[in-house]
């Protein structure tokens, strides 16, 4: 069998309305062509693959921005002769006749070439005439056109405005795609507005939306056990007995940094995007410190509850349970040798337990913490789109943050506490230790 | 210590060239396994177009230790940074594609990931050859000792007592202990390997590899067959010199029990004969037992000569069963010999040999079923960029047009006193939002309005000021407008009157100045003398006095 040949999707709309910036976040590449909120930023005509295992499924198609359609309706119109079907042909054979008009052309011209347009719309302004004109010109193409609504997400979207607009003119198959504010769901509802006009290419489509959902939930999989593990660490981190405080906090920080800087990578944001995450990171470190008090108080946790530092002998108690608790393998253990391991590894803090010496780690309101930065970094990761360059929508108030914890917080902190006891050996004791934590963390994410 | 350094790897260099067969084997994580009922994980599938992995027979697991060794040694921080890979030079599924990489990478940069393999063998041989050295010396010591007459039961003891209590463990902790039993746990912890996961670049490319191979179900099942290798190893040498030994020395054969009176003892041995005697082997018969037991009652009706050569020896004779004929004694002999040859084959041997090729199967399917974890970041990246979801960009039809370079604007300063009064105004707004269009006298935003407009200006309005809010973006289309309608009054008249709100800070200072960078041009454009653009705010509009220059707004 032939490799089916790639669908041809045009973007087209007026000027600076986000047609490059759809391309980057449905490409997921940050370096496609050129944004900047101005006119004409994009002046050729620049192709680029969505692909599947290797294979090319759509080509698009990102065109200059269209900027004076009323004109060259006007022109178009003025001329009676042509028939309105062979309009756009006589414009482009024509185009000595029309100089002010080569951006338009391209876009035109493309769009002969073209199965289907993406008709991307600003919905922060108004749906004046100018844009109508757009839509008649492309309806001479011929060509199914889709409508893309960008920046829904905007304080001053006017999105039923223009959703009466488009149905009032006969486009009923739009599609609500925020280029700034990413949700994959959007874009998959895209593709499939796409799949049902373009009704030929279906099998194409659903590969590639199986193959983008498959992509996106392993990549939201994989960022969120990189949290989970860094929490389950740090969680289980202890210091020396009576060793210093900063030195545990250093590490806590440490730690964390490293999940923060994995996590940018995992999703393909540069340290410039985490500037304009708003989030309080800079360079990739938070600058919100992990052991201020007004930390706790920004995430909705109870400072009073404890400082943000505590000793916590119980927690090493807690973990030689972890160990003990793996049953008669470990009673067994003792009895080989192994046991020495555990020896080794609990003796000191059983004996600091007898000694009433204090083995630090951090405490519980920390851990939560933790958990909910996780979380917050998550929903921002996430919610990011590529095409992103000027500020985030989402604003960093504090009852966005203030998410609460999950119910079931309690277990989920022992499976975090007692998961270490297994963690340098194998991955699935690990896991299960610390599974409740992955899913409420899923959980909240996805909600 | 060397009894874990060592493996049973059967897999070496030259076994990663040739493939032959490929086979597709669903890919399932670890973890889903182990959980699959209501996991999360298990809802999470890597369809099969992309993770799919062809695996070559027996390459499978190489591979993917391959994958690993080559991941720890980039963690590592002495790893040379990756150039950008450049995904049309591999092929395959991404498994594939991964290996390919990772091969590559160790060749280019000459790392002998095959040597800890081979160095794992070399130990596995040597550590068996010195656990046979130790089964050798075992028998030889045992029966050394025991001098001309030996306590047969005390030397099985002897040589299979401890064998019995490892099998016991190993058993114990097979059955039991999961993946994370001892067994699991042990070369861990004799490789110090445990603080290693946050400081790869502590560890050497062996220990790497222990950590690997050792590691989860594959770990579990290589370090049986260890165990059992060794112990194999010690037994056959055993039983080899105890045939030897036995076929150079001459021993008489007796038992004894403290605790046991002769019934119970019998019924113990009757026991464990059972077995033997049902393969075939010989087992001690109740007159050979009653003829070797140590201090037997001379009266007894079973008497045997040997019995009293026992007595004999025990008081320091030195010719066992002096009184009987020698050709009884020499069977007896030869019955107990080979009764201790069969208990070693039955009890010590045959159980290693089992466990150990029950431990190599399960292996074997461990390491079918091991993968590396593709969810970790590594992974995830280089499945970016080994299988990327997008091409690259490439200009399809390239704008011709040279781009204008504007010359800089320059400003004045505002001369308030050449601001003609309000009432002087014609308010045209440029497609204001709908709540700005009461402050105007009429919002051209449809060619209907424009025309209204020129006709408006047709009929000599005093001063023409075009209202227009920094959102708007001046294109081509907002140019033309702006054009005709400036057009229609003479220049001096013309006015730009640009609103700036607090509303359209969201935006970067940059990007707000480049829009009224644009506006100014748009206003050279239109011939509107410079000093008649100003700023003002939506409130502010009707009162030419609170009109300021553009410096105004940055505040």
């Amino acid at each position: 069998m032939t490799e089916p040949k790639p669908i041809r999707i045009a973007v087209v709309g007026h000027t600076n309305t986000g047609k490059t910036s759809l391309i980057r976040t449905l490409l997921r590449s940050e370096t496609f062509g050129a944004v900047a909120n101005r006119a004409s930023t994009t002046r050729h005509v620049e192709k680029a693959a969505i692909l599947v295992a290797g294979q090319e499924i759509i080509t698009l198609f990102d065109t200059p921005g269209l900027e004076d359609s009323s004109a060259l309706l006007e022109q178009l119109q003025a001329n009676t002769s042509v028939p309105a079907d062979q309009q756009i042909a006589h414009f482009l054979q024509h185009l000595d006749d029309f100089p002010d008009f080569a951006q338009e052309a391209k876009v035109l011209n493309q769009g002969l070439q073209s199965d289907a347009l993406l008709y991307v719309v600003d919905v922060r302004l108004a749906p004046l005439e100018k844009y109508w004109d757009e839509i008649k010109i492309l309806s001479l193409l011929g060509k199914p056109i889709i409508p893309v609504f960008n920046f829904i997400n905007h304080q001053s979207s006017q999105l039923d405005q223009w959703r009466h607009m488009m149905i009032s003119h006969n486009l009923h198959s739009a599609v609500a795609f925020d280029t700034v504010a990413f949700d994959f769901e959007a874009e998959k509802r895209l593709y499939q507005k796409l799949q049902s006009v373009l009704e030929q290419q279906y099998d194409q489509f659903q590969q590639l939306i199986e193959a983008r959902a498959e992509a996106w939930d392993s990549l939201c999989e994989a960022a969120v056990r990189r949290s989970v593990t860094m929490i389950a660490d740090a969680a289980c981190h202890h210091t020396g007995p009576n060793s210093d405080l900063t030195h545990l906090q250093d590490d806590i920080r440490k730690l964390e940094q490293r999940c923060l800087h994995d996590l940018l990578r995992l999703f393909d944001f540069s340290s410039d995007d985490v500037q304009l995450l708003q989030l309080p990171v800079h360079q990739g470190h938070w600058n919100l410190d992990l052991f201020s008090p007004n930390t706790l108080k920004l995430f909705g946790l109870n400072a009073g509850r404890s400082a943000a530092t505590g000793a916590a002998t119980g927690a090493g108690i807690d973990l030689m349970v972890g160990g003990m608790s793996l049953g008669a393998a470990t009673a067994l253990g003792a009895l080989v040798g192994a046991g020495l391991s555990l020896g080794r590894k609990f003796g000191p803090q059983l004996r600091s337990t007898l000694l009433g010496e204090q083995d630090i780690c951090i405490d519980e309101a920390t851990v939560a913490l933790l958990y909910l930065r996780s979380l917050f970094l998550l929903r921002q990761l996430t919610r990011r789109g590529h095409a992103t360059v000027n500020a985030v929508v989402v604003d960093l108030v504090d009852d966005q943050l203030a998410t609460a914890l999950p119910a079931n917080w309690k277990i989920i902190l022992k499976g975090l506490r007692t998961g270490q006891a297994s963690r340098e050996k194998t991955n699935s004791q690990f896991w299960s230790s610390i599974k409740l934590c992955h899913d409420s963390l899923l959980d909240q994410l996805t909600s | 210590m060397l009894f874990f350094l060592i493996t049973w790897d059967q897999r070496s260099a030259r076994q990663l060239i040739h493939h032959t067969k490929v086979r597709a084997v669903k890919r399932t994580q670890a973890v889903n396994r182990t959980h699959s009922h209501q996991s999360k994980y298990s809802s999470l599938k890597y369809t099969s177009s992309t993770y799919t992995s062809s695996t070559y027979g027996n390459q499978r697991y190489p591979n993917n230790v391959l994958l690993e060794q080559v991941r720890l040694w980039q963690e590592a921080s002495d790893a040379p940074t990756e150039p950008v890979l450049d995904p049309s030079a591999y092929s395959g599924s991404l498994n594939q594609r991964l290996t390919q990489r990772a091969r590559s990478l160790a060749d280019e940069h000459q790392l002998d990931t095959t040597r800890p393999a081979r160095l794992h063998r070399l130990f596995a041989v040597l550590a068996g050859g010195l656990f046979a050295l130790l089964g050798v010396l075992a028998v030889f010591n045992a029966l050394d000792r025991a001098g001309a007459q030996i306590n047969i039961y005390w030397l099985l003891l002897v040589l299979l007592g401890f064998n019995a209590i490892a099998l016991l463990i190993w058993l114990t902790a097979t059955l039991f202990g999961g993946t994370e039993g001892v067994i699991g746990r042990l070369p861990q912890w004799l490789l110090g390997l445990a603080p290693q996961r946050h400081s790869p670049d502590e560890s050497t490319p062996l220990k790497q590899w222990l950590g690997i191979v050792y590691r989860d179900k594959p770990g579990k099942w290589r370090i049986s067959v260890l165990t059992h290798w060794l112990w194999s190893c010690y037994l056959a040498a055993g039983l080899v010199a105890m045939v030897a030994v036995l076929s150079v020395k001459q021993y008489d054969f007796y038992w004894g029990s403290t605790l046991l009176s002769t019934e119970q003892f019998s019924k113990v041995v009757n026991v464990l004969s059972e077995p033997l005697a049902a393969v075939g082997l010989p087992a001690p018969d109740q007159l050979q037992l009653d003829s070797s037991r140590l201090g037997s009652d001379p009266g007894s009706s079973r008497r045997t000569l040997s019995s009293s050569a026992v007595d004999q020896s025990t008081s320091g004779g030195q010719s066992a069963g002096a009184g009987q004929p020698a050709s009884e004694q020499q069977s007896l002999r030869q019955q107990w010999a080979y009764f201790l040859l069969s208990f070693i084959i039955l009890y010590g041997l045959a159980p290693r040999l089992v466990a150990l090729a029950i431990s190599w199967l399960l292996l074997q399917r461990a390491e079918r079923r091991f993968e590396p974890d593709f969810y970790l970041p590594y992974y995830v990246q280089l499945r970016h960029q080994l299988m990327p979801d997008s091409g690259p960009a490439v200009i399809v039809d390239a704008d011709q047009a040279p781009v204008a370079t504007l010359p800089d604007i320059e400003h004045s300063a505002l001369d308030s006193s050449l601001i003609p009064a309000a009432d002087d105004f014609l308010l045209l707004g440029l497609e204001l939002e709908a709540a700005l269009i009461q402050q105007v006298d009429l919002n051209i935003d449809s060619q209907h309005a424009r025309q209204q407009a020129l006709d408006l200006l047709s009929t000599g309005a005093p001063n023409l000021a075009l209202v227009a809010h920094t959102n708007v973006l001046p294109d081509r289309g907002v140019r033309r407008v702006l054009n005709t309608l400036a057009a229609a009054v003479p220049s001096q008249k013309r006015w730009l009157i640009l609103l700036d709100s607090k509303q359209n800070l969201d935006q970067p200072f940059k990007a707000l100045q480049e829009r009224q960078e644009d506006w100014f041009q748009a206003a050279r454009e239109a011939k509107i003398p410079i000093e008649q653009v100003v700023y003002t705010t939506p409130e502010q509009l009707r009162q030419p006095n609170a009109y300021r220059r553009q410096g105004g707004t940055n505040q």
